[in-house]
C-alpha cells in the first residue's frame, strides 16, 4: 500500500484543525470497509489519513429531550440495528441498518461513512430522507447543515469541501412514529449489496383514506439517492387504492437512470415499481385491519 | 513515514506494537506477530476469510489498519485452542463433521460462527446462514459447515 | 480387476481426513504462509488490452524502486512456446499480447509494496488491435489470426453412430435449439501462487498447490527451458483446485523464471484480479442441438453442433471441447447421432480445465433440450429419462463399458424424494410467487485413457521399525480426502491402524511418477495401486512371522498391528517386530514395496472416438424445487435432491462433501455467477462483482450415494468428486420453465433475464403468439 502518515486525532476540534491544515491531500477513514479498501487498491494516495475512530464526540446515539435522535457519524450500521432508541421510534432505521451487507460489514461501516461514500447503492441515505434527517457539517472555520437531499452523491464525488466532515445526523422528532416500511431489492441471494431500495414513510391522516407528510425516497435507480415528489404529493391526495398505487409505483420506476453490468435503467425502473406497489399495498392492508391507531412500520 | 504505536489485546495478552500507518491488520497478525492462521483471499474485502474477532464481533482484519484495533480486544483462530490437543467445540464439530474440505477458509468461517454464537448461542439453521453470509466456501456447499455450527452450539450450550 | 479384501477398519465409516485438526486450528501451512530466508516477493503486470503489440517496456523507473532485485519481461525466456498438449503459449508475453490479462513483467522485490511500486512504474508503450472476441467470426475469411503460426482453428472432431438421417424420420417429434453457456471461474479461495528456490547449483525447488506435481515440473522445465531433472515440485496444502491449478496458467513459471534470475527464492502469489484473468476458465460455449423422439419416448437421433471458444491460449481445452461433443451421449440408450465440434482461437480471456472437463456445458443442453421434448410429446420428463437411461452391461454408443451403472437409481431416488410426482402436476396458482420442479442427469469418468497410453497410478509403502507405514504417492490430495482414503485402504489391506499410516506430500524427487488429481482417479486409480502393494507388504509381514513363529503362513492374519495365529489371539508378534526383524538380520532389508495399477481401458480411436476410455463411470441425478419471483424475476432455490453413483462410498464423509460443493458450484453457475467483458477485458475481477453461492443460497440439499458396487474399482469404489455438478444447471433451468412457462436457454439465469423473457413470452401470448 501507499505510504502516509496517520492522525488520530482524539477530539473533533483537533480533527478539524488537522482536515483544515492538510485539505485536499487529507483523506478521513470513517469504518474502512470503503477507505480502506480504496487505500489498498490504490484508488486513493493521500498524503495523510485522519482515522475518526478515537473522536468520542463522534460516537453514540442519543435522544434529545424534544423526541429527537442524534446519531453520532461514528455510529456503527450494528449499533443502529441494536439500538432501543432507533428500533422504538425511527424502526426504518433499525430495518435499514440490520439488512446492510452482512454481519462483519455491519460492525465495521458507519452511518457518517455509508453517507459519504459515494456510492448509489449506499443503505442509509433513502431511509435517512425518507425520515428528514439533518446533517451536521463541520470544519475548523464553521458548521452548517443539510438535508440528506442537499447532500448530492454521484459515484464517487462528495458534496463537502476537504476539510469538513459530517459530524452528526439528526433525525426529527416529526419523523417519529411515523408509519414505515422499506423494501431492498438484491440482484440474487448470493449478492449482499443492495440493488434497488425504496423507503416509505407516511402519518396517518383523520380519515382512514388520508395519509400526510408523505416520503418515498429511492436508492440505487440513479447516480444519488433520491425523493419522488411527484409519486409524494400524489399519495398526500387522496386513498391508496389500486389505482393510485399504481400511478405512483409508475412515475417512481420512470425516474430510474442508473444502468451498469448489475441492472438496466429500465430492470431498475421495473424493480422500483415492485418494491414502491408492495410497501404501499401493505400499508393499505394494514390500515384497514387497524382501527385507525398509530402504526410503525 | 512516521511508525505510530498501538496497544491492544490479541488472544488475551496486552500487546504493544509500533507499526507503519499503512500496515494492515491481517499482514500485521500474519506476519509480525506469528498469527498465520487468519487468511487472504481476496483483494476486495468479499470472500471472509480474514475475518477475526475484535471486541467480540466479527470484522474483516483485511478492512483495517492496526491503528483502527488500538484498545481493542482481538481475537484469531490461534486464541480458539491453546494447544494441538485442545479443541474448541467448533473446532472438534468442524472436524467431525466434515465442514471442511481444503480448509482455507476455515478459519474465519469458525471465527464468524463464534461470533454467531455469542450474539445468538441458540440459532436457527436459517439464522446460521444468515450469519455467514460474508464467509465464502467453494469446497462443501455449506452444508456440514451449517450441522457442525448447530451442533457446537448445542454443546456450548451445556 | 483387483481382489478387494475384507472390508474392515475404517472403510465406510465417516471419518474426517488426516488434516482436519490443523486446518480447524489454522495449522495447516498454505504457501502463502511459507517464508525462506533472503526470500523476495513477486508480483505480475498484465496486458489491460485484449490484443495489442508490445512496442516498448520500459523498466527504468521500475528498476529505480528501492528494493526491486529483478524485473523479467519477454525478452528473458528461453525460444520457443509450451503448453501442456498444444504448444502455443510463452510464459511472458513475447512482442504481442492475446488477452486482456495475459503476464507482460515481473518484478521480485524485497517486500510486497516494493514490487507492487516497481509493477506500477514499469511502463509499457502498446499498439492496440481491435480485438477478435466473438468465436462465431474466429474462421470467416479475412478474420485476423489470434497465432500468427496457426489458424484459429484449435482443434475440430466430427463423428457419427448410426444412422441420422433415418432416425429423424422415424421421429413424432423433434425439437431443435440453441444454447449458450459462459466461462465459470473456479473461485477456491486460495488464489494460485508458487514459491520458488534455486539451489546453489541452481537447480530449482518449487513449492505450489498444484494438482499435478509432475505436470507442474514438466511445464516449468519446459517454460524456463531446463530438463526436469533440474526441476523439484513439492505440493503445499491446496486452498481449493476444481481444475485450475493443474499447470495451464503461468504462475509457477513466472515464479521459477524470477527465482532464477534472481537467484533467492521467490514468492509469487496471484493477487486476485489476476487470478479470475488468468486461471483457464471453464470453456464457452455455444450448443445447438437437434433431437427426435418417437411417441414412447425413445430418442432415436441426434444432431449436435458445438462451438466453443479456445481463447488466446489452449491449455487443455481442445480435450474438453472433445468431452462437451460426446461424453452426454454416453448417459442414455442412443444409436443414431451426428456431432460436429470446434474450438476456436480468440483474443478471450483462455479457457481450459475445470471441474467435470466440459460435461457440465453439454448437459445444460441435453438436460434443457429432453424436458421440452417430453413436454411435446405429453410425457413426463423424468419418465422419458428412465426409457433412455443407459444401465449396467450396456455398452454405450461410443464404447463405454458401464460395468456399474446406478443411472436409473438416482433418478427414481432424486423423484421419489423431491416429492416429483405431486409437484410436477400441481396447479400453478396465481400468486406473484412461482414454484417449479426440474430434473437433470449426468455422467463422468473416473480417471481416462485421454491424455497418454497410460492411465494408471503407482504407490509404495515404507514399513517403519515402529510398525507404522508411510505411504508414498505422487497423486497429491486437494483437500477432498484423497490422501484420507488412501490411508484407509493401505490400513484395511495391511491389518494395521488407520493412525498408523502416513500419506507423504507429494514430491517430485521422492515419490514415483503420478499423474495427479483431477478427472476423479485417485480413489480408484492409486487405491487399486494401493491395495497391490499392501498385499505384497502383507506378504512380507506374514513370512517373516510364519519363519520366526515357526507357523504356516495361511493360518496367521493381521488386525490392529498384531500379527496373530487365527484362532488363538495371543499368540503372535507385532507388525513392528515383523519390520525390525526384517532389518536386523544378516542379509536384511526394511519393507518397501511398490505396486502399480493401469486402468484396463484403451484410448480412443482420435478419429472415430470410439473406445472404452476409463475403468469405471460414474453417474448422478439431480432434482431441484424453484420459487420465482415473477415481478422481479429472481429464482430462488427451494429445495435440491441430488443422488450420485460413486460405486462403493469409501468414506462417506468425503463423497457427501464433494458431492454438496459440486451442487454449490452447479448453482453458481447457472443463477449467480455473471461474468462480464468490455471489449475483452474481464470487468467482473472480484468476488463483489462476481457473487458466488453463500449459505443461504443453498438453503436445503439433500444428498444420496447410491452404491452400485465397480467391479473395477478397490472394494467397489469409483470416482465422486466431480460428477454432481453436472446436472445442476439443467435441472434448475428446467425448474424455472415449469414454474413460469419461460425457458431460459443461456446462463446465468438473471433476474433481468428471466423478467424480460416472462414479459415478451407475456408481449407474445397477447399478440396470439405461443412460446413454450
Amino acid at each position: 500500500m501507499h505510504s502516509f502518515e496517520l492522525e488520530r486525532p482524539k477530539r473533533l476540534a483537533e480533527c478539524l484543525d488537522v482536515l483544515d491544515r492538510y485539505g485536499d491531500s487529507a483523506f478521513v477513514l470513517a469504518g474502512g470497509t470503503a477507505g480502506v479498501l480504496a487505500l489498498r487498491q490504490g484508488r486513493v494516495r493521500p498524503a495523510v489519513v485522519v482515522d475518526l475512530g478515537g473522536i468520542e464526540e463522534l460516537s453514540g446515539i442519543c435522544a434529545d429531550t424534544d423526541g429527537s435522535l442524534r446519531l453520532g457519524a461514528m455510529a456503527t450500521a450494528a449499533e443502529l440495528g441494536r439500538c432501543p432508541e432507533v428500533q422504538g421510534n425511527f424502526p426504518l432505521l433499525a430495518a435499514t441498518a440490520r439488512r446492510l451487507g452482512t454481519v462483519a460489514v455491519r460492525n465495521a461501516v458507519t452511518v457518517g461513512g455509508n453517507i459519504c461514500a459515494g456510492m448509489p447503492t449506499a443503505d442509509c441515505p433513502p431511509t435517512l430522507a425518507a425520515l428528514d434527517a439533518t446533517l451536521t457539517i463541520a470544519s475548523a472555520r464553521s458548521t452548517r447543515q443539510a438535508t440528506m437531499l442537499d447532500f448530492p452523491i454521484g459515484v464517487d464525488r462528495s458534496a463537502l469541501d476537504p476539510a469538513e466532515i459530517v459530524t452528526e445526523i439528526r433525525l426529527p422528532r416529526t419523523s417519529a412514529g411515523k408509519w414505515a416500511d422499506i423494501v431492498r431489492l438484491t440482484v440474487s441471494p448470493a449478492d449482499y449489496g443492495a440493488l434497488v431500495t425504496v423507503a416509505v414513510c407516511a402519518r396517518m391522516g383523520g380519515t382512514p383514506s388520508q395519509w400526510t407528510d408523505v416520503r418515498v425516497a429511492v436508492g440505487g435507480a440513479r447516480d444519488q439517492p433520491t425523493r419522488i415528489h411527484a409519486a409524494e404529493q400524489l399519495l398526500e391526495q387522496g386513498e391508496w387504492d389500486d389505482s393510485r398505487i399504481e400511478q405512483a409505483a409508475r412515475l417512481s420506476g420512470a425516474e430510474a437512470t442508473l444502468s451498469d453490468g448489475r441492472a438496466s435503467a429500465a430492470h431498475r425502473g421495473r424493480l422500483v415499481h415492485v418494491a414502491l406497489t408492495r410497501i404501499l399495498s401493505k400499508a393499505r392492508q394494514q390500515r384497514e385491519r387497524s382501527s385507525g391507531g398509530e402504526m410503525a412500520g | 513515514m512516521r511508525a505510530i504505536d498501538v496497544k491492544l489485546h490479541l488472544n488475551g495478552e496486552p500487546v504493544s506494537a509500533t507499526v507503519r500507518p499503512n500496515r494492515l491488520l491481517v499482514d500485521w497478525l500474519r506476519e509480525d506477530v506469528q498469527l498465520p492462521g487468519t487468511k487472504l483471499g481476496c483483494d476486495s474485502g468479499a470472500c471472509g476469510v480474514c475475518t477475526i474477532l475484535v471486541d467480540g464481533v466479527s470484522r474483516k482484519s483485511c478492512l483495517m489498519l492496526v491503528a483502527q484495533a488500538a484498545g481493542r480486544e482481538l481475537e484469531t483462530i490461534e486464541g480458539l485452542s491453546r494447544s494441538a490437543d485442545e479443541l474448541h467445540p467448533l473446532q472438534r464439530c468442524f472436524v467431525e463433521q466434515g465442514a471442511l474440505q481444503c480448509g482455507f477458509c476455515t478459519p474465519g468461517m469458525i471465527m464468524a460462527a463464534r461470533a454467531l454464537l455469542k450474539e445468538n448461542p441458540n440459532p436457527t439453521p436459517s439464522e446460521v446462514r444468515a450469519g455467514l453470509a460474508g464467509n465464502l466456501c467453494r469446497c462443501t456447499g455449506y452444508v456440514a459447515i451449517v450441522q457442525a455450527i448447530i451442533s457446537a452450539a448445542e454443546e456450548l450450550r451445556q | 480387476m483387483v481382489q478387494a479384501a475384507k472390508p474392515h477398519g475404517r472403510i465406510g465409516e465417516r471419518t474426517p481426513q488426516r488434516q482436519a485438526v490443523e486446518k480447524a486450528q489454522g495449522r495447516a501451512v498454505y504457501v502463502r504462509d511459507m517464508i525462506l530466508p533472503g526470500m523476495l516477493y513477486g508480483r505480475v503486470l498484465r496486458s489491460p488490452h485484449a490484443r495489442a503489440r508490445i512496442i516498448n517496456i520500459d523498466l527504468s523507473r521500475a528498476l529505480s524502486v528501492p528494493g526491486v532485485r529483478v524485473i523479467v519481461t519477454g525478452a528473458d525466456i528461453p525460444p520457443g512456446k509450451w503448453g501442456p498438449i498444444v504448444k502455443d503459449q510463452t510464459t511472458l508475453a513475447r512482442g504481442v499480447v492475446r488477452y486482456a490479462g495475459e503476464e507482460v513483467a515481473a518484478v521480485a522485490a524485497v517486500s510486497d509494496d516494493a514490487a507492487h511500486e516497481a509493477i506500477e512504474a514499469i511502463r509499457v508503450e502498446y499498439e492496440v488491435e481491435r480485438p477478435l472476441l466473438d468465436p462465431k467470426q474466429a474462421l470467416e475469411a479475412g478474420c485476423p489470426r489470434v497465432h500468427d503460426d496457426r489458424s484459429n482453428l484449435a482443434r475440430e472432431v466430427a463423428f457419427s453412430r448410426g444412422d441420422v438421417q433415418a432416425g429423424f424420420a422415424a421421429a413424432d417429434a423433434v425439437y431443435e435449439a440453441t444454447y449458450e453457456v459462459p466461462y465459470q471461474y473456479h473461485g477456491y479461495t486460495e488464489p494460485m501462487g508458487t514459491l520458488a528456490s534455486p539451489d546453489s547449483s541452481g537447480r530449482l525447488t518449487l513449492w505450489a498447490p498444484t494438482q499435478s506435481v509432475f505436470f507442474t515440473r514438466e511445464l516449468v522445465a519446459e517454460a524456463v527451458g531446463v530438463p526436469v531433472s533440474r526441476v523439484r515440485v513439492i505440493q503445499t496444502v491446496v486452498g481449493g483446485a476444481f481444475g485450475g491449478k493443474i499447470g495451464e496458467e503461468n504462475n509457477s513459471a513466472i515464479a521459477a523464471l524470477l527465482a532464477m534470475k534472481a537467484g533467492h527464492p521467490v514468492r509469487l502469489i496471484n493477487d486476485r484480479p489476476g487470478d479470475f484473468a488468468a486461471a483457464r476458465k471453464s470453456l464457452p460455449e455455444i450448443i445447438t442441438l437437434k433431437i427426435g423422439v418417437t411417441r414412447d419416448g425413445r430418442m432415436v437421433a441426434k444432431q449436435m453442433y458445438v462451438l466453443a471458444d479456445n481463447g488466446a491460449y489452449s491449455g487443455l481445452a481442445p480435450e474438453q471441447m472433445v468431452v462437451t461433443a460426446m461424453r452426454c451421449d454416453n448417459l442414455y440408450r442412443i444409436e443414431n447421432l451426428s456431432t460436429r465440434g470446434l474450438l476456436v482461437y480468440t483474443n478471450n480471456q483462455p479457457s481450459g480445465t475445470f471441474r467435470a472437463f466440459g460435461t457440465q456445458q453439454a448437459q445444460f443442453a441435453m438436460d434443457s433440450h429432453l424436458t421440452v421434448l417430453a413436454n411435446m410429446i405429453d410425457m413426463d420428463p423424468v419418465e422419458l429419462l428412465r426409457r433412455n437411461a443407459i444401465r449396467a452391461g450396456d455398452t454405450s454408443v461410443h464404447g463405454w463399458e458401464m460395468n456399474s451403472c446406478g443411472l436409473t437409481d438416482c433418478i427414481n431416488t432424486v423423484a421419489t424424494e423431491i416429492g416429483w410426482d405431486e409437484k410436477y402436476r400441481a396447479a400453478p396458482g396465481n400468486g406473484s410467487t412461482r414454484r417449479g420442479v426440474g430434473i437433470g442427469i449426468g455422467i463422468h469418468v473416473t480417471g481416462n485413457r485421454q491424455l497418454a497410453d497410460w492411465d494408471g497410478a503407482t504407490v509404495a509403502l515404507k514399513m517403519n521399525e515402529d510398525g507404522s507405514v508411510n505411504l508414498i504417492s505422487g497423486e497429491g490430495d486437494l483437500g477432498q480426502g484423497a490422501s484420507t482414503v488412501l490411508a484407509e485402504l493401505a490400513a484395511a489391506e495391511l491389518g494395521v491402524c488407520f493412525e498408523d499410516v502416513v500419506v507423504s506430500q507429494a514430491d517430485t524427487d521422492v515419490v514415483p511418477f503420478a499423474f495427479g488429481s483431477y478427472a476423479s482417479r485417485t480413489t480408484l486409480l492409486a487405491g487399486n495401486a494401493t491395495i497391490r502393494a499392501a498385499r505384497m507388504v502383507r506378504e512380507k509381514l506374514l513370512n517373516m512371522a510364519a519363519e520366526r513363529l515357526e507357523i504356516s503362513e495361511s493360518d496367521l492374519d493381521i488386525a490392529e498391528g498384531w500379527i496373530f495365529v487365527k484362532g488363538s489371539a495371543t499368540v503372535g508378534m507385532t507388525v513392528a517386530e515383523a519390520c525390525r526383524a526384517h532389518i536386523f538380520r544378516a542379509g536384511g532389508d526394511g519393507i518397501y514395496e511398490r505396486a502399480s495399477y493401469d486402468a484396463p481401458t484403451v484410448m480412443y480411436d482420435r478419429k472415430t472416438l470410439y473406445g472404452n476410455v476409463a475403468p469405471a463411470y460414474s453417474f448422478a441425478a439431480q432434482a431441484v424445487e424453484v420459487e420465482v419471483d415473477t415481478q422481479t424475476g429472481v429464482v430462488t432455490l427451494i429445495r435440491s435432491v441430488v443422488a450420485d453413483d460413486v460405486g462403493r462410498a469409501l468414506n462417506p464423509l468425503a463423497v457427501e462433501g464433494q458431492i454438496c460443493g459440486a451442487v454449490a458450484q452447479g448453482v453458481g453457475w447457472a443463477l449467480y455467477e455473471d461474468m462480464r467483458f468490455d471489449e475483452g477485458r474481464l470487468l467482473t475481477d472480484d468476488f463483489r462483482s462476481y457473487t458466488m453461492p453463500v449459505a443461504e443460497a443453498i438453503p436445503d440439499l439433500q444428498t444420496v450415494l447410491v452404491e452400485c458396487i465397480e467391479p473395477n474399482g478397490p472394494l467397489g469404489a469409483k470416482g465422486a468428486s466431480e460428477t454432481a455438478i453436472v446436472p445442476t444447471a439443467g435441472a434448475i433451468a428446467n425448474a424455472v420453465a415449469h414454474a413460469v412457462g419461460v425457458r431460459i436457454q443461456s446462463l446465468p439465469i438473471t433476474g433481468e433475464k428471466l423478467l424480460d423473457a416472462m414479459l415478451g413470452a407475456q408481449t407474445a401470448n397477447r399478440a396470439g403468439g405461443n412460446n413454450a
